[in-house]
């Protein structure tokens, strides 16, 4: 029996073959990915470790100076520090806009409740880039805002003028970014029993002590997940900050695309894009972990 | 004086009556069964005393009280729900003080009932237990005690057991009748499984498509069903159609084959379509010729306590059990009699469906 077992159930290390099947399976997905994001990726990383001078161009040289520029200039700071500030009031936002929509669809019946989720999902299917110029049209300068303002009487045309400023760029990646909350959301209450919520009532609680005490523990972690899918993207959004912020309001993504495209210093650039990358990769691994490390016992 | 009162309470979706007209008194203290196979409005019954779903028609008074139009967390009912419905974010004691949370009882006296509660149904040793780390028959007992710590006037139980295997089923049906006496609360139990009915309730409410049945302790119910739907849903039972050629008074004579049989119908029986009922385990397998009827076993397991056999006789398909009093008794093949003692036949009147 031992020697009819130990072929398939290898001991030693020393006698397992490597079962080529798994690894070819998965090769051309892994060449795709290391061709198209692994390679650039390596390429920006070692771009960033070069130095520029305005006359000679990008110098194959290796050193950190980009990085401490980025890390030491008040003026990479405040860019940062903008980023970041958004974001999170982006993730605030999303979350108390996105959870009670997504409670209410779940409350709704049918037909209802399909059409509104198709509703709320819809604008996934326009280009960030229209949508974003939609919001122009209304925030703008000459915008519907500013003119409805002024029709009613409470400010001036100017007051609807939101362009360059934080509010328009919060506005604009809150529209974009909330259903992604939604779904995420939705994802955790179908998981919830219903009679759950009965329970809660039958002990006496009010509705609302029932979404705080009973609904909203069980949703945290579709809560936190939407939170770190929402905070991800806005951190490294570029369109709408580009589009709405501008030049004036310029995030690490933007920055980015001048040190590029109008500097023309890519090493800079690149680490500007690699410090946004690490810091992003960092926040959400950790918050990963707490998740995981709160959440084991009680929901698994 | 009754403490529970269901006034014609009816409750429609569109045109289709999910409970049709249901009036019934529930004593202090006692512990009542609605029996009925799924859909027979048993649920939606205890959600309108729970008030989850709201009556179209009709009152529940408890206590004297009208509470048809309480919200469902002024009622200050204890439910047991089929899914348990345990908060899987707190653990066990932190699931059972939330109904006292909720009443604003105070630390020291919250901390002492959740601790009787929990003594109760023999679980204070998992307070900090998370409701995922336990099994089944341990949720059960937290939800039980979820329900009862806040001292409820009336405990609903919806299917309570249905989730358990069958063996932690028995044992849970002995705790919920002791529990149920030790602490005499007054009980309500949807089922849809007529022994778990049998053996816990005091009465027992046969429901079917949105009616009440029949009303009955549990021995009653099942030794004088009301027709032929509670006959063979409580418990098993061999139904035959009979057509009565005379009858004098209430005295009246059918053909079971070759064999007369005088049977006293009740008097609410009028037409001459009759049926007849015999519970298996009231029929006796004896020699082919001292029998009532004759027949052939066509199939026969042994059940470890009794054999079940299925017999072919003159007058169709008879189930009869037979208990297992050590010797082996009749084989399939064999020809067989059937006999069964006075009294052992119900009449019912005309076949109605279920």
């Amino acid at each position: 029996m031992a020697e009819l077992i130990s072929p398939l159930y290898p001991s030693s290390p020393r006698t397992r073959l490597i079962n080529p099947i798994p690894w070819l399976l998965s090769a051309p997905g892994a060449v795709f990915f290391l061709a198209l994001l692994g390679m650039p990726l390596i390429m920006t990383l070692i771009l960033s470790f070069n130095s520029f001078d305005y006359s000679l161009g990008i110098v194959s040289s290796f050193g950190l100076e980009n990085y401490l520029e980025v890390l030491s200039d008040s003026y990479f700071h405040e860019i940062f520090l903008r980023t970041y500030g958004i974001s999170i009031a982006v993730v605030v936002l999303c979350i108390l806009i996105g959870v009670p929509e997504a409670y209410i669809l779940s409350r709704m019946r049918n037909p209802w409740r399909s059409l509104f989720l198709v509703i709320t999902l819809a604008p996934l299917l326009i280009s960030v880039v229209v949508r974003t110029l939609g919001w122009v049209l209304l925030i703008g300068g000459n915008g519907l805002l500013g003119k409805l303002l002024e029709g009613i009487g409470i400010a001036e045309a100017s007051t609807g003028n939101l362009m360059y400023t934080h509010t328009g760029v919060i506005l604009a990646l809150v529209h974009v970014l909330v259903p992604l909350m939604v779904i995420s959301v939705w994802a955790a209450l179908q998981k919830l029993d219903p009679a759950v919520e009965h329970a809660g009532l039958s002990l006496g609680a009010s509705h609302a002590t029932v979404f705080r005490r009973v609904v909203i523990p069980q949703i945290l972690p579709g809560i936190l997940s939407g939170s770190l899918i929402v905070f991800a993207l806005a951190a490294s959004a570029f369109a709408t900050p580009a589009i709405i912020g501008g030049r004036r309001l310029k995030v690490a993504a933007t920055a980015a695309y001048d040190e590029y495209l109008n500097t023309m210093n890519w090493p800079m650039g690149a680490a500007i894009a690699i410090v946004l990358l690490v810091a992003n990769v960092a926040v959400v691994m950790s918050y990963n972990r707490m998740m995981e490390r709160r959440f084991r016992r009680t929901l698994g | 004086m009754s403490f529970l009162r269901l006034e014609s309470l009816t409750k429609r979706y569109g045109s289709n009556a999910a409970v049709q007209d249901i009036t019934l008194d529930i004593a202090q203290g006692e512990f009542v069964s609605l029996l009925g196979p799924s859909g027979c409005g048993k649920t939606t019954t205890l959600q309108m005393i729970a008030g989850f779903v709201e009556p179209t028609r009709g009152q529940i008074l408890m206590n004297g009280e009208n509470i048809t139009s309480c919200k469902p967390n002024q009622r200050g009912i204890g439910i047991v729900f089929q899914s348990y419905a345990l908060f899987p974010h707190m653990t066990v004691a932190e699931n059972v003080r939330f109904g006292l949370e909720m009443r604003k009882v105070p630390a020291g006296k919250s901390r002492q009932q959740v601790c009787e509660a929990l003594e109760l149904v023999r679980l204070d040793h998992l307070g900090d237990r998370y409701p995922r780390e336990l099994s089944g028959g341990q949720r059960q007992r937290v939800a039980l005690a979820r329900a009862l710590v806040i001292r409820p006037p009336l405990l609903l139980l919806d299917e309570p057991l249905s989730n358990l295997d069958a063996q932690l089923r028995e044992n849970m049906q002995i705790e919920l009748r002791n529990i149920q006496q030790q602490v005499g609360t007054t009980t309500l139990m949807v089922t849809h499984d007529q022994s778990e009915a049998l053996s816990l309730s005091d009465r027992v409410v046969v429901m079917n498509q949105g009616k009440v049945v029949q009303v009955d302790e549990p021995f009653a119910a099942y030794e004088n069903p009301k027709n032929n739907f509670v006959s063979s849903f409580v418990g098993k039972t061999n139904l035959l159609a009979c057509h009565i050629d005379q009858r004098e008074g209430r005295q009246a004579h059918v053909k079971l084959g070759d064999y007369q049989l005088e049977i006293t119908v009740p008097n609410d029986i009028k037409g001459d379509q009759i049926q007849l009922s015999i519970r298996p385990e009231k029929l006796e397998l004896t020699q082919q010729a001292a029998g009532k009827l004759q027949g052939r076993v066509r199939t026969r397991l042994f059940l470890g306590n009794h054999w079940l056999y299925q017999v072919d006789s003159s007058v169709g398909e008879l189930l009869v059990t037979q208990p297992n009093l050590g010797a082996q008794g009749a084989a399939v093949g064999d020809d067989v009699g059937i006999h069964w003692q006075e009294g052992a036949v119900q009449v019912l009147g005309e076949q109605v469906n279920g």
